[in-house]
């Protein structure tokens, strides 16, 4: 007897990667040979090694590491929701697998190898982790002369205004940052976009080894088998950023995660949450001499997306904190409705409006050019489309709307039903 | 992990921090200012007064006009116009309530150019380069001209220039490159000049000059990879297996390598791997031995 275990859709070696938000998989039996329904377990194989898993019934609101399951003789599929188990992220591609024993007998159907893919605390990544991670950045920038020109292109005076000071200034990086991971997951699938917790000393992160140290005038400087040492951007090689602050023992120059968290308000509201993008986001910017520290010249530092994926996670956390998923509340995000109704911001900033450069729309309201093309679609998920709207980035994990989870997560937000 | 333990347990931090925030809140604003305004105050409680009113910039866009007059007030401490800086800076990034107020903040900026104090200036005039100022730009090449009329020392102007990249200043890079003042402004140079097509030949020669220090030629490496990657790719094979070539340089060719190439797409590439492969082992540089490592361990998936 065998079975087929089906994840996200399939191939599982394409699209076996799951977060904390749980992804769709069918179990059916193959020439089952069998005259009645077959009692199986669906469990982690190795409970001992790697990213742990746990599994549902689709609709069941419990998860569990190990789920019987009754399956159909006729090969008809019964539908699972599998995710990682929170706490338990996978260090490695296909450090883990999902086995399909038959309860009489113990005989094993099927097994496939998965990783449980998050963004992580850069401070805390093992060797492995962080030289795939630096590997494919250098890769992308393939030195200067790669994909990652489109986005110091993109983030430029002319585009700032689609993408700061203004409501849409967190969808609009998570979709910038979001762009950039699926284009890094294309070079090595087992790669997230880890952050920078900028609220605590990275002793770990402003090495020779990882994010490279300032020489006297700036230009950093890294170990010998660092490829980012190959960085090119605007024609030229190397990277300029003097931390202000001692990177060993201190934060950058922030407030802290939970005086951040406390932004909404006792209400918990968007509009209050949004004055983030001072203090801490751009105190963080301004805690570095250097590239970094001027919106024209910041995303050519790989830093930049590492600082924004932190500012990312601290409104992913909020709204976990808060259930902030519904898209109807203006606590979720306000303004609602589309650019020219009443009430509404700046176009591009209204949870109806699509966003710059994506929606490829040039002239006009928007800047003269849109680098870049559509948003890079995914394997794992249909979110949020070649043209995402700011509402398509606001559910990432698909709580409300299990089809508008965008395949990511941060290793310290769980996923909550509603 | 108990995910409702953890809601608890965040909760409480950030209520307990919604308290401290709301203690100070109502008189931040206003004491915060009544601080900066009292110079007997201790400058510590000044530069905290400054870095609260910066995160009050969104809704009180006029607390910028008061943080550009401290900026451009020389009679006040270097420390406290820094802080100015790092949060006008800062609220560079809120484009929009920084519009009406960007002609004046950049002219506060050219005003201060020549400031006594090394950071404030250096910190300036980055903040100018990185806007490509014409007039930061002219001010920069004037000092490499005539060493006299300076603002900083030659390898931070180049750097500085090399924020809005411009051939009519290659040549003067060319003739720092072969006459430098100081190897920091040589190896800043090379780096500039790697937007240079022309300078191809010059940076060539300087990586297979053994005489150039080693981190003359290393920067001409970096260069030359942007600017001519085949080139490069060949001068980088024949570093890497040369056991008396500078050990840095041979690390960076065998890392650039294993990053950019294919290195068993071909029979000549196979042969190549089998080479690092054995001299490597036998290095005595600790930087090529781990360059060897990860070279054969990228070779082998
Ligand atoms: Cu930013």
């Amino acid at each position: 007897m065998d079975a087929r275990l089906t994840i996200n859709g399939g191939p599982n070696a394409s699209t076996a990667y799951v977060g904390w938000a749980p992804v769709p998989a069918q179990l059916s039996l193959v020439d089952p040979l069998s005259p009645g329904p077959v009692e199986v377990t669906v469990r982690n194989q190795e409970p001992q090694t790697g990213g742990r898993i746990v599994f549902a019934l689709a609709g069941s609101p419990s998860s569990e590491p190990a789920l019987p399951v009754t399956v159909p003789p006729d090969g008809s599929p019964v539908d699972l929701l599998i995710a990682g188990q929170f706490g338990s992220p996978s260090t490695a591609d296909g450090d883990t697998a999902v086995e399909v024993v038959r309860q009489a007998t113990g005989e094993l159907l099927v097994a496939t190898r998965l990783m449980v893919r998050v963004r992580k605390d850069a401070d805390t990544l093992t060797t492995a982790e962080r030289d795939r991670f630096l590997s494919a950045l250098a890769g992308l920038n393939d030195r200067g002369m790669g994909a990652y020109s489109d986005y110091p292109n993109i983030h430029t005076s002319a585009g700032s205004p689609e993408a700061h000071d203004n409501p849409g200034f967190l969808p609009w990086h998570r979709a910038f940052l979001l762009d950039l991971e699926r284009e890094l997951q294309a070079i090595d699938p087992s790669v997230s976009l880890h952050y920078w917790r900028f609220d605590e000393p990275g002793p770990n992160v402003f090495t020779r080894g990882f994010m490279g140290v300032p020489a006297a005038n700036g230009l950093l400087q890294f170990a010998a088998t660092n490829p980012l040492q190959f960085w090119a951007t605007a024609s030229l090689p190397g990277i300029v950023r003097r931390p202000l602050f001692n990177v060993a023992t201190e934060p950058a120059s922030v407030s802290d995660e939970a005086t951040t968290l406390a932004l909404g308000g006792s209400g918990h509201r968007y509009v209050g949450l949004r004055d983030m993008e001072g203090d801490p986001h751009g105190f963080a910017h301004t805690s570095f001499t250097g590239f970094i520290r001027s919106i024209g010249t910041a995303a050519n530092d790989p830093l930049f997306f590492m600082l924004h994926a932190n500012a990312d996670r601290l409104w992913a956390k909020w709204q976990w904190l808060h259930r902030r998923f519904d898209l109807t509340s203006a606590s979720t995000f306000t303004p609602l409705g589309a650019f020219g109704s009443p009430g509404a911001a700046r176009i591009g900033h209204n949870l109806d409006d699509t966003m710059w450069p994506w929606n490829q729309v040039v002239g006009g309201d928007r800047p003269a050019t849109a680098p870049g093309g559509n948003f890079p679609p995914s394997l794992l998920t249909a979110a949020p489309g070649p043209i995402p709207t700011v509402g398509a980035l606001i559910d990432y994990q698909g709580v409300r709307t299990p089809g508008s989870r965008l395949g990511f997560d941060y290793d310290d937000v769980p996923f909550e039903a509603s | 992990m108990d995910v409702s333990e953890y809601r608890r347990r965040t909760n409480q931090q950030v209520a307990a921090a919604a308290k401290r925030t709301r203690q100070e809140a109502p008189r931040n604003l206003k004491a915060a200012s009544a601080t900066l305004e009292r110079r007997e105050a201790p400058e510590g409680a000044r530069i905290a007064a400054v870095r609260a009113m910066g995160r009050d910039i969104r809704r009180r866009p006029t607390l910028i006009d008061r943080l550009i007059a401290l900026l451009a007030d020389g009679s006040e401490s270097a420390k406290l116009r820094l802080e100015a800086l790092d949060v006008l800076q800062g609220a560079t990034f809120l484009v929009q309530t920084f519009a009406a107020k960007r002609p004046q903040y950049l002219e506060a900026l050219r005003s201060i150019m020549d400031d006594p104090d090394r950071d404030l200036r250096r910190r300036v005039i980055g903040a100018l380069a990185r806007e490509k100022d014409e007039y930061v730009h002219r001010r920069l090449l004037e000092g490499l001209e005539k060493p006299s009329k300076a603002l900083v020392p030659p390898a931070k102007a180049i750097q500085f220039l090399g924020y809005d990249v411009h051939a009519d200043y290659f040549p003067l890079l060319r003739r720092i490159v072969e006459q430098p003042p100081t190897a920091s402004a040589q190896r800043e140079a090379i780096r500039v000049l790697a937007a240079d097509p022309k300078s191809r030949p010059l940076l060539t020669k300087i990586l297979g000059d053994k005489d150039q220090p080693s981190g003359v030629r290393y920067m001409s490496a970096l260069a030359l990879q942007s600017l001519a990657p085949t080139q490069f790719e060949g001068i980088a094979r024949k570093i890497a297996l040369d056991n008396r070539e500078d050990h840095r340089l041979r690390a960076a060719s065998l890392t650039a390598l294993a990053q950019y190439t294919e290195p068993q797409a071909t029979a000549s590439q196979r042969a190549f791997t089998r080479r690092v492969e054995k001299l490597g082992e036998r290095a005595s540089s600790p930087d090529v031995k781990r360059a060897t490592k990860a070279y054969m361990a990228r070779v082998r998936g």
